[in-house]
């Protein structure tokens, strides 16, 4: 499994970079102008950064090449979806980080405080897309993956606006829904393994 | 023991090396307790199937010129002196029978011929 | 013991169907699989590696069921062929790093050694290979992860000459080990076929004979003749026919019967592997 996660580091070595652009891009972007830009920057470059994999992968045939070594393709999945908690971390406590220094460098900004919510709440997010995303990219071939890759970055650029709502609502609501919210993130996480288990599956069955 | 293997005979190849191996053993070139290449070894130099290699192998052991010892590999054999010799033997005839019909040919004698040879066998032993 | 089991493996697919195929291949020998371009052969061995599932029937390879136990199937297998996926954009050097931590049996010694031997140099791109050069980078790591089963999907087709005889070097070197054994597909009848022992024919999604090679062109003659000689009678007996207007080609697959039959009529060849595939495919009567 280390194996794996080590692989798909190694792949993207020449692309590291590429995701840091993104980052700065995203932060330059959305810091000025959006409220919620703590959000936007976490979520946006996590999933930027996840399918960035899976086009390296899909680009280079690569279950083709996987299925040749000793793993089982159930390893081959998990991997993948470590992966994604991996980048949905980086990309979320990256944009906490920024906004932070931000905070206390530009304060005339005007940047709300941070809170646990912050971190949370985006999360929760990119780990649901990443959960109906991830069993496309396994049961599709080439081209369909790169239309799926498309209409993810649609839907999320269309949801910029609901997340920056639906993260105010939380916060104004504040500590009274703590429970909900707890629930809310308990239920996206039982979706993701859901999600998981549901790829392993499909992928196993199909044929390379 | 140089071994040739001729795409342009009609022998099968496997064919085409037992008899060059059993040439070398029936000359005397190869000698009782000498040992001979493995199966695998043959293949690989000769660039032939296994199972060609083996089955030269198989059938000079049925003629019993060479013995197969498991894990050690293949000996020509000392067992079987008589055979060689009689082998041999037989080949001298099938000689012998062609220079006859040879001399038939030029319409020598009996006698012409026999006193042919002893004039090149003492040469022979002279030399 | 057989290294591979296939039995009644059948794949349907809207243009052609792999049907019924039951195959074993020798452990200790070299089994070459021949047979015309796009007949099952690549279905056949991708099925045999666990990439395409079979819609009945079962894979066993070294005594291990596929797809239960994949993974240890793997471990002791090397898959050659050349359009095998690695990332484009990385070093040979990148590559091995990334596969060499995967297997148990790793020999980094005898992977440097392949390397020199084969003219690659770690620091190239594997886009820069070209489809011969990807080959011989396959086989490298195939034989330095002491692989007991080489699978070779078409090995010969990006290859030069030269390297082809090395190859029958290479190959016989790991079969001096009798526990050791090789399978390869190919639609060309190459110098590989020199060290196989076993042949395979595959056509048309169905196996039409799997036998020792030196049986199989012992059992097979090219009859040449007069087409004067064809009556509907005859032609029964051949497996497949070239006539032309000066005379006619074909291939029977009972030597002896042909002897009887044609006497001095006609002439007797040695056949080819590529008459048999060629007469076979043409003709297309299939008898196991």
């Amino acid at each position: 499994m280390l194996n794996l996660l080590r692989k798909d580091f190694i792949a993207l070595k020449s692309s590291l970079g590429l995701i840091i652009i993104y980052l700065a891009v995203f932060s330059i972007a959305f810091i000025p102008k959006q409220s919620s830009s703590i959000h936007l920057v976490g979520i946006y470059t996590a999933f930027a950064s996840l399918s960035l994999v899976t086009m390296i992968d899909i680009k280079n045939h690569n279950h083709n090449f996987l299925v040749t070594l000793p793993i089982s393709r159930k390893h081959i999945v998990q991997a993948k979806y470590i992966t994604a908690i991996i980048f949905t971390l980086f990309g979320v406590l990256a944009s906490y980080g920024i906004h932070s220094l931000v905070k206390v460098a530009v304060p005339e900004l005007n940047k709300p405080d941070l809170t646990v919510m912050d971190i949370l709440g985006p999360i929760g997010i990119v780990l649901a897309l990443a959960s109906i995303y991830l069993p496309l990219f396994y049961t599709l071939n080439k081209k369909g993956t790169g239309i799926i890759n498309a209409v993810f970055f649609i839907i999320i650029l269309a949801l910029a606006q609901p997340t920056a709502i639906f993260m105010n609502m939380i916060n104004e609501n504040g500590f009274s829904s703590n429970l909900t919210l707890f629930l809310i993130l308990i239920g996206i996480l039982l979706f993701f393994i859901a999600s998981c288990y549901l790829t392993i599956k499909l992928f196993t069955r199909k044929d390379l | 023991m140089n071994i040739i293997i001729s795409n342009a005979s009609s022998d099968p190849i496997y064919i085409q090396i037992m008899n060059q191996i059993r040439q070398s053993i029936l000359s005397g070139e190869l000698r009782a307790g000498d040992s001979l290449p493995s199966i695998r070894q043959l293949a690989k130099d000769l660039q032939v199937s296994v199972i060609t290699t083996k089955r030269v192998y198989e059938e000079l052991e049925k003629e019993k010129l060479i013995d197969s010892v498991v894990g050690k590999g293949c000996f020509v054999s000392g067992a079987n002196k008589d055979f060689i010799r009689e082998q041999r033997m037989k080949r001298l005839e099938e000689k012998m029978i062609e220079i006859i019909r040879e001399s038939k040919d030029l319409s020598m004698s009996q006698q012409d011929l026999i006193d042919h040879l002893t004039l090149l066998f003492e040469e022979e032993q002279t030399t | 013991m057989n290294a591979i089991e296939l039995r009644n493996l059948t794949k349907t697919y809207p243009q052609f169907t792999v049907d019924n195929v039951s195959l074993d291949i020798k452990q200790g020998y070299i089994t070459g699989l021949i047979g015309p371009n796009g007949v099952g052969k690549s279905t056949l061995i991708k099925m045999m590696l666990g990439m395409i599932r079979p819609d009945s029937g079962s894979v066993n390879i070294l005594g291990c069921d596929m797809p239960k136990q994949e993974v240890d199937i793997k471990q002791r297998i090397g898959i050659v062929s050349d359009d095998c996926f690695y990332y484009e954009h990385l070093s040979i050097r990148d590559t091995k790093k990334m596969i060499a931590p995967f297997y148990k049996k790793w020999n980094e010694k005898k992977f440097s050694s392949y390397l020199e031997q084969f003219e690659l140099s770690p620091k190239k791109k594997i886009e820069e290979l070209s489809k011969g050069m990807k080959v011989k980078f396959s086989l490298a790591v195939a034989l330095s992860h002491e692989a007991e089963l080489l699978i070779m999907d078409e090995p010969t087709s990006g290859l030069d000459p030269v390297f082809r005889r090395e190859l029958l070097d290479l190959l016989a070197d790991m079969m001096q080990d009798e526990r050791n054994s090789i399978i390869f597909s190919t639609h060309i009848t190459t110098d590989l076929d020199r060290i196989a022992d076993y042949i395979a024919f595959i056509n048309r999604g169905k196996l039409v004979f799997s036998e020792a090679k030196d049986e199989v062109l012992e059992r097979f003659a090219i009859v040449k003749g007069d087409s004067q000689l064809l009556d509907s009678d005859i032609r029964t007996k051949f497996v497949g026919i070239r006539e032309t207007a000066v005379g006619f080609e074909g291939l029977v697959d009972n030597r002896q019967e042909a002897e009887r039959l044609f006497g001095n009529y006609a002439i007797l060849d040695k056949p080819s592997l590529e008459d048999i595939m060629y007469f076979t495919a043409k003709g297309g009567r299939i008898h196991a």
